[in-house]
């Protein structure tokens, strides 16, 4: 049986906290073991994800809060990061990983879910890659190839401060900041809010520790970074800390603000000729709409009763909205670049 | 459907003036003397997921055989797209930046990047013709299929 390197980092600096893993994968081999690695950042900070636009960000917002940002080489959309998060990264050279992003997530998340029904949560993989109990996810993933590695990572939420992960986002209005916060109160849950608030950050390490080991078919040993490793580690901080780094690839701004809460739970905020449109999705249907265009007369309240209810695609929503003529025509331009879900 | 005379292989299309860089799933199509465009081949799109978004390095990068001309994104999963040839980019395909959508609609038709190429002998190196392309891809597919990457 081969082994699995398992690196408790600790609690470590939030900078550390992300070139932690990246590091690892950039030093790994193509014969090296995998990696399990656990750390736990000191201080709060905001993560986003290598193809975001920074100005998602509200990065003044994050300077009075005192929170810093950082970019990471993995997917997804800002993420507010702090002490009551576990994170955990499995890391694998490319070749022994699973081919196909599809196959990768349902293997290397598998092992996850395995955990938190070991710690006594019915917890279950949602969509492609969050890991939920019911509709509420409690652990956010992403994944990557970094150097020659694949990696996937995931968080362990004890707790989470929802005001605060609404406050660092830039968005477009007041009221879309509100119906993002009332989303993730429904849809962003935690240990303690699950009733788990007993497990430690040791049994959670230990479950997710047994858990992977059995499922790649592995023995799970203690380890330490290795000499590589630690290079590595210091290069992507520095890498992580430099400006131009956090700045990101150059990306087209979208034409409508679209923020994920989890794996089918999005919100639009859209704006065409003149008029806004806001609309929450959830599971492939229009929860809540809401349309500002004061030479409507009247029409927004019933343009927003029709959108509410129906199927988030483009076919359906022209339908609905075609009673309203060159009104409905709008509102549809608005909201379209939203609905397919980044 | 791609621009050039297509064919089929179990039902992904390929296009025959196209050239296939067999470890990276990218396509080359020459589109001068020393100018070659780059894309995903259906195996590359597939197996990548949903895409979502594509960046790529800024024009003028010189790029080694191997080495990212850029990333792509699907399902929260970022990946460099390693090149097949070496050369220097002069061309990013701005539709396919804007939307990342058209990868997943037509692979063959959505070129990525174009380089100007460090000489083309390197080209030899990679797969032509229509037999010799379909004996790969069909092999590629099995692969694929019997590791659970793509369905059957």
């Amino acid at each position: 049986m081969g082994a699995l390197r398992v690196i408790d980092a600790g609690t470590v600096p939030a900078l550390r906290s992300q070139a932690l893993w990246h590091g690892i994968a950039s030093a790994m081999g193509a014969d090296d073991q995998p990696v399990l690695s656990f750390c736990r950042p000191a201080q709060a900070y905001v993560g986003i994800g290598y193809h975001r636009r920074l100005d998602e960000v509200d990065l003044e917002a994050c300077r009075a809060m005192g929170l810093p940002v950082f970019r990471r080489q993995i997917g997804g959309g800002p993420v507010y990061l702090d002490s009551d998060q576990l994170f955990f990264q499995v890391t694998l050279p490319l070749r022994r990983a699973p081919a196909g992003v599809a196959r990768l997530y349902e293997t290397l998340l598998a092992p996850a879910v395995t955990a938190f029904r070991a710690l006594g949560l019915d917890a279950r993989l949602d969509g492609l890659n969050d890991v939920a109990i019911s509709e509420r996810k409690v652990s956010g993933t992403g994944a990557g190839q970094i150097g020659d590695a694949a990696t996937v990572v995931g968080n362990v939420i004890f707790r989470f401060p929802h005001e605060r992960m609404a406050q660092v986002l830039a968005l477009p209005s007041e009221e879309t900041r509100a119906e993002y916060l009332r989303l993730m109160r429904r849809h962003v849950s935690s240990l303690e809010q699950e009733g788990a608030g007993h497990v430690t950050h040791e049994a959670a390490k230990a479950a997710l520790r047994d858990a992977y080991a059995a499922a790649l078919g592995l023995e799970p040993c203690a380890s330490e970074l290795r000499a590589a490793e630690v290079a590595q580690v210091e290069r992507w901080e520095r890498r992580i800390a430099d400006p131009e780094w956090l700045a990101g690839p150059d990306l087209p701004r979208r034409a409508a603000r679209q923020v994920k809460v989890q794996a089918n739970v999005w919100v639009i905020d859209g704006a065409h000729d003149g008029l806004r449109v806001m609309a929450s999705i959830a599971h492939g249907v229009v929860q809540r709409a809401e349309v500002w265009a004061p030479h409507f007369n009247g029409a927004a309240a019933r343009i927003e009763e029709a959108l509410t209810g129906a199927d988030a695609d483009v076919e359906t929503l022209a339908t609905a909205l075609a009673p309203f003529g060159d009104d409905g025509d709008r509102v549809l331009c608005a909201l379209e670049p939203g609905l397919t879900l980044r | 459907m791609a621009s050039g005379q297509a064919f089929q292989v179990q039902g992904y299309e390929l296009a025959a003036d196209r050239l296939y860089h067999e470890a990276s799933h990218f396509w080359v199509e020459p589109v001068g003397p020393e100018r070659a465009r780059i894309g995903l081949d259906p195996l590359g799109r597939e197996t990548s997921g949903d895409v979502i978004v594509v960046s790529f390095e800024p024009l003028g990068t010189t790029v080694a055989a191997g080495a990212p001309f850029g990333h792509i994104e699907a399902a929260k999963f970022v990946g460099p797209l390693s090149s097949p040839v070496s050369g220097t980019i002069v061309d990013h395909n701005a539709d396919v930046l804007g939307s990342p959508g058209l990868l997943n609609e037509d692979p063959m038709r959505n070129w990525l990047v174009e380089l100007e190429l460090d000489g083309t002998a390197q080209l030899e190196a990679l797969l032509s013709g229509e037999q010799q392309v379909s004996e790969w891809f069909a092999a590629e597919i099995k692969r694929f299929r019997t590791q659970g990457a793509i369905a059957e």
